[in-house]
């Protein structure tokens, strides 16, 4: 007969530690859990990729001494949407670039994020204060281990975004997390030191966007800040823990626009034509929040949208830093 | 507004510095002496901190004395 337990999908709850941990150690009860407003998100389980190797010639089927687990090289990601609050944004901020409070910059020297500059790596064992213990409470498929912990947690990814049509034009915030270190069903016993119920952003409270000092009325944006990620290794063939993380590849930083089509597009048509010369973009409530990209470049194609009632312009664009040490991309939000 | 770090803030321990505010970035551009944009300082680090674009103490607007 089969087992008798199960999990409610709308019992499971998320909670994220934080705070100075060694990297591949679990934040614990004593350590800042934060109960965010999380919207959806994906459970990570243990397990492991299956490498098979050729077969032998003469034999028409997959022996079972041609496969290997390869747990050597594991890593997890998982995706949680947030409602966009001051606390979501700046905890994503921190998880992503390792700047968690107001004004958030990622900059040209942001690097992993564990806050030396140009850092490129992570190292087990070492204290960081960028990586997240997340607790599925309830998640878990034993009947009383029945929470999963994922530890050493960092965002791959992050997106904000605001759209009239969805959400009801709140701020919403999407990280894909990425750990070396296995999740673990276990029986958590941690609870939240902090319930963040703040209002989220909103579309409909901006109050001045800008492109180029262009006036912008916004349908919808969105913004990604993402970077690459692999994991060092394995310390040996029986734990499989990481030597640590390192980062292979540049933050890449793009999004798009939806604008009401009206001279300011038209005031954008060298931009628009591309000039090659990056120019400031700014997502602005009149206080409270406020999105900076000092360079941008227009990303073209940019395509006029004729579905609704009147004309819309879509503008994709990607930012950078004007020099190595510049900033990218600035988040004030409170 | 933006802030460098006095040298009290240097002496700081990662339980009160901004290592324990969620930004070990903003940690260390302090430690090297850098101006960082801050939009709400935190209430314990207001005495560790000087306001980087204050004018000089007796220096009037228009920049005599």
């Amino acid at each position: 007969m089969a087992e008798t337990n199960f999990q409610a999908s709308q019992g499971i709850s998320l909670l994220f530690g934080s705070g100075s941990k060694a990297l591949g150690t679990a934040h614990v009860e004593g350590d800042q859990f934060d109960a965010l407003p999380v919207i959806s998100f994906t459970v990570p389980h243990d397990s492991a990729a299956l490498e098979v190797a050729s077969p032998r010639s003469g034999t028409l089927a997959q022996l079972e001494g041609q496969a290997k687990h390869r747990r050597d090289a594991n890593i997890w990601t998982f995706d949680v949407s947030f409602k966009g609050t001051p606390t979501a944004v700046t905890y994503a901020c921190l998880w992503a670039f390792g700047d968690g409070s107001s004004e958030c910059l990622l900059a040209a020297t942001s690097g992993i994020g564990n806050g030396t500059n140009n850092s490129a790596s992570m190292t087990h064992n070492t204290a960081y204060t960028n990586a997240a213990t997340v607790v599925f409470s309830n998640a878990g498929s034993d009947a009383t281990a029945n929470d999963v912990v994922a530890r050493g947690c960092i965002a791959q990814s992050m997106t904000l975004k605001e759209d009239v049509g969805s959400e009801s034009g709140q701020l919403v915030c999407d990280v894909t997390f990425w750990t070396a270190y296995p999740p673990v069903e276990e029986a958590n016993t941690v609870t939240a030191d902090a319930t963040d119920a703040a209002a989220p952003k909103s579309i409909f409270s901006l109050s001045a966007s800008t492109l180029n000092a262009e006036p912008l009325l916004l349908n919808s944006w969105e913004l990604t800040m993402s970077r690459s990620l692999e994991r060092v290794g394995s310390q040996d063939y029986s734990n499989y823990l990481p030597f640590g993380y390192v980062q292979t590849g540049p933050w890449e930083v793009n999004g798009s626009l939806n604008a009401k089509r009206d001279d300011s597009i038209l005031d954008l048509i060298t931009q628009l034509q591309g000039d090659s010369t990056g120019i400031n973009l700014s997502i602005d409530e009149a206080s409270g929040f406020n999105i900076d990209l000092p360079d941008t470049m227009i990303e073209g194609p940019s395509t006029s949208d004729n579905g609704g009632a009147f004309q819309m312009q879509t503008i994709p664009f990607r930012a950078f830093a004007a020099s190595t040490t510049a900033t990218i991309v600035g988040v004030t939000i409170a | 507004m933006k802030y460098k770090a006095k040298e009290s803030y240097k002496k700081l321990g990662d339980d009160k510095n901004y290592n324990s505010f969620n930004s070990p970035a903003k940690h260390n551009r302090l430690l090297a002496d850098e101006e960082v944009e801050i939009t709400n300082l935190p209430e314990g680090l207001k005495e560790h901190l000087s306001g980087a674009d204050k004018r000089k103490k007796g220096v009037k607007k228009n920049g005599r004395n």
